[in-house]
């Protein structure tokens, strides 16, 4: 189990191949953190959907008190 | 005694408290491994023979294609339950599986394209395994946008139900008909890696594949949860989720 | 002479001599019958709409040669993947109508409600689309093929394969007309969710005859055309009812 490269560089120069490496792994990150935000967007988009149901109740609440 | 678990398997609000404790953990947990195995990949797995650094992309583009397959059967079973047992959780649980497995595709056949490059010259080749992923996505885009296309929840379910159980009759008709046609086209088929792989590239490989499926599960389980939380919006249950959650923020807002 | 006739014509006017152990042993044919009699009736007093898939299949395959080359030797190269292709897309265009006039009039519900199984409605339903679509492609296809300049070995693989295949294709095709008839744009959404199951079939078919073509046997790709004609024959008219039903209980 050893470092395969020599130096930075090397790493991202990947013999030639460097961007097709590294944009797939780009894309990857890309896909896992949609991935993630998803739920946590439909979460967020939910939680304003109460609030706004219980000012809208509060309202109604006002205006029969 | 089985019974009564199928059913309490069924009530929303069961799976969405049972689920609460091991999300963190499943999450941080898969992330380690995928994040682990691609350093392994990119900077510990020896250069390939033929291919040179370029089959690193393989560590993402296999695992991706396993899990999207997976996925897509994970898909229909759910959705089968649903419709034969009128089960609303598994209905949900197809539901949310097709954007997660459409994602996973869509990484497939963009990591596929960038090896193809330098590995044949071109950015597409239709080769029978891309083609074959390429369908795929086109029967998760159907599911999607059948979901899209009914206003009433229950009907979008069944209906989607009924399309993803169809599609799995046919993805291996599918894929064994790609396969043929490629090779009637390209007798000399082309391996994305040579025939024997070194136990130090089969490693790391598995690892990650193993990493994909558990965060497909966290991803499964965590939109699972939202869409409940959207669906079962009306219950006193998940209004008392969503106001502790707004509470905590407003909380953590002050002492910030 | 047939009693079997006589009996579904009683069931129309209500009789009251009728016991339930009687209805329970009704004809199976009854449903197919009536059914087809009907529909065979709609599509003859519409003719002019036979003419509909057929002047699409024309006018489409003569725009190969404007768009893409004049020349024999290039046409007759994509013959065989162009005239399947192009019927692959004339009855898919053709699908949309096939419940949607009944799931609008009321009398697919009457359809699923009458005690014979769906399945032979379905199946009724389904003979008369391809009478009126994949048969009258099938028969114009050897036309298109003179006029894309297919050699002659082409053309018995071209009618074998498109008959075993426009049948499969009306099958499968039932299934996404079933799940989209309660939608109002439900033609677009059809083409999308009904390609991907369709592509076997044109793989197979447009194979069938480039292989004659280059001078091999096609034996293997009817064969196979006929397995999943014999596949869908079975499985596709109970999701079409399955479908029909989610879809009439809006």
């Amino acid at each position: 189990m050893q470092f395969r490269f020599d130096t930075l560089s090397e790493f991202l120069h990947m013999a030639g191949h460097g961007p097709y490496v590294w944009v797939c792994y780009a894309a990857g990150l890309l896909a896992i953190s949609f991935i993630i935000l998803g739920p946590i967007m439909k979460h967020k988009k939910v939680v304003k959907q109460s609030l706004q149901l219980r000012a809208i109740q509060a309202q109604i609440k006002n205006n029969d008190a | 005694m089985a019974w009564q678990w199928f059913n309490r398997l069924g009530s929303p609000k069961w799976f969405y408290e049972k689920t609460s404790a091991w999300m963190p953990w499943l999450l941080t947990l898969s992330l380690l491994i995928i994040v682990g195995c691609s350093l392994w990949a990119l900077g510990f797995a020896p250069m390939d023979a033929k291919q040179g650094n370029s089959y690193r992309i393989m560590y993402l583009h296999v695992p991706a294609s396993i899990v999207a397959m997976a996925a897509y059967y994970v898909m229909a079973v759910a959705g089968a339950i649903g419709l034969i047992w009128k089960m609303k959780l598994s209905s949900m649980v197809m539901k949310v599986a097709a954007p997660i497995g459409a994602t996973l595709t869509v990484l497939a056949l963009f990591t596929g394209a960038v090896w193809g490059k330098p590995t044949w010259g071109a950015w597409w080749v239709w080769d029978a395994r891309i083609t074959s992923v390429l369908i795929l996505l086109f029967l998760y885009l159907g599911v999607i946008a059948l979901q899209e296309a009914f206003v009433d929840q229950e009907m979008a379910d069944k209906a989607s139900a009924i399309l993803s159980l169809v599609g799995t009759v046919n993805i291996p008709i599918i894929y064994k008909s790609v396969d043929w046609w490629f090779t009637l086209h390209q007798p000399a088929s082309i391996k994305m890696t040579s025939s024997t792989i070194a136990p130090e590239m089969l490693y790391p490989l598995l690892a990650m594949i193993v990493g994909f499926y558990m965060f497909f599960c966290w991803a499964l389980l965590a939109a699972t949860r939202s869409e409940i939380l959207q669906r079962e919006f009306k219950t006193k249950w998940v209004q008392k989720i969503l106001m502790a959650d707004v509470a905590s923020k407003q909380a953590t807002g002050q002492e910030a | 002479m047939n009693p079997d006739n006589r009996k579904v014509d009683s069931v129309q006017q209500t009789d009251t001599k009728n016991e339930p152990l009687e209805s329970s042993v009704k004809p199976a044919n009854g449903a197919f019958a009536s059914t087809l009699r009907r529909d065979l009736l709609i599509v003859a007093r519409h003719r002019g709409e036979l003419a509909n898939p057929l002047v699409f299949f024309l006018v489409v395959i003569t725009m190969v040669p404007l768009g893409v080359s004049p020349s024999p030797a290039v046409l007759s190269g994509l013959a065989p993947g162009m005239i399947w292709m192009v019927a692959l897309l004339a009855t898919l265009l053709s699908l949309d109508g096939l419940f949607r006039q009944d799931f609008d009039d009321g009398t697919l519900e009457q359809l699923l409600l009458s005690p014979q199984a769906a399945y032979f409605s379905v199946m009724a339903k389904l003979l008369v689309h391809w009478l009126s679509t994949g048969l009258p492609l099938t028969l114009m296809a050897p036309l298109l093929g003179v006029m894309l300049s297919l050699p002659d070995t082409g053309y018995l693989p071209l009618i074998v394969s498109l008959l075993l295949g426009s049948g499969t294709l009306s099958l499968v095709g039932g299934i996404g007309a079933a799940l989209t008839v309660s939608l109002r744009k439900g033609g677009l959404l059809l083409s999308l969710i009904i390609m991907p199951l369709y592509m076997p079939v044109l793989i197979f078919g447009a194979s069938s005859v480039k292989a004659a073509v280059e001078g091999f046997s096609y034996n293997s790709q009817i064969a196979v055309l006929g397995a999943m004609f014999a596949l869908a024959l079975i499985l596709a008219p109970m999701a079409i009812a399955g479908a029909l039903r989610m879809s009439v209980n809006n």
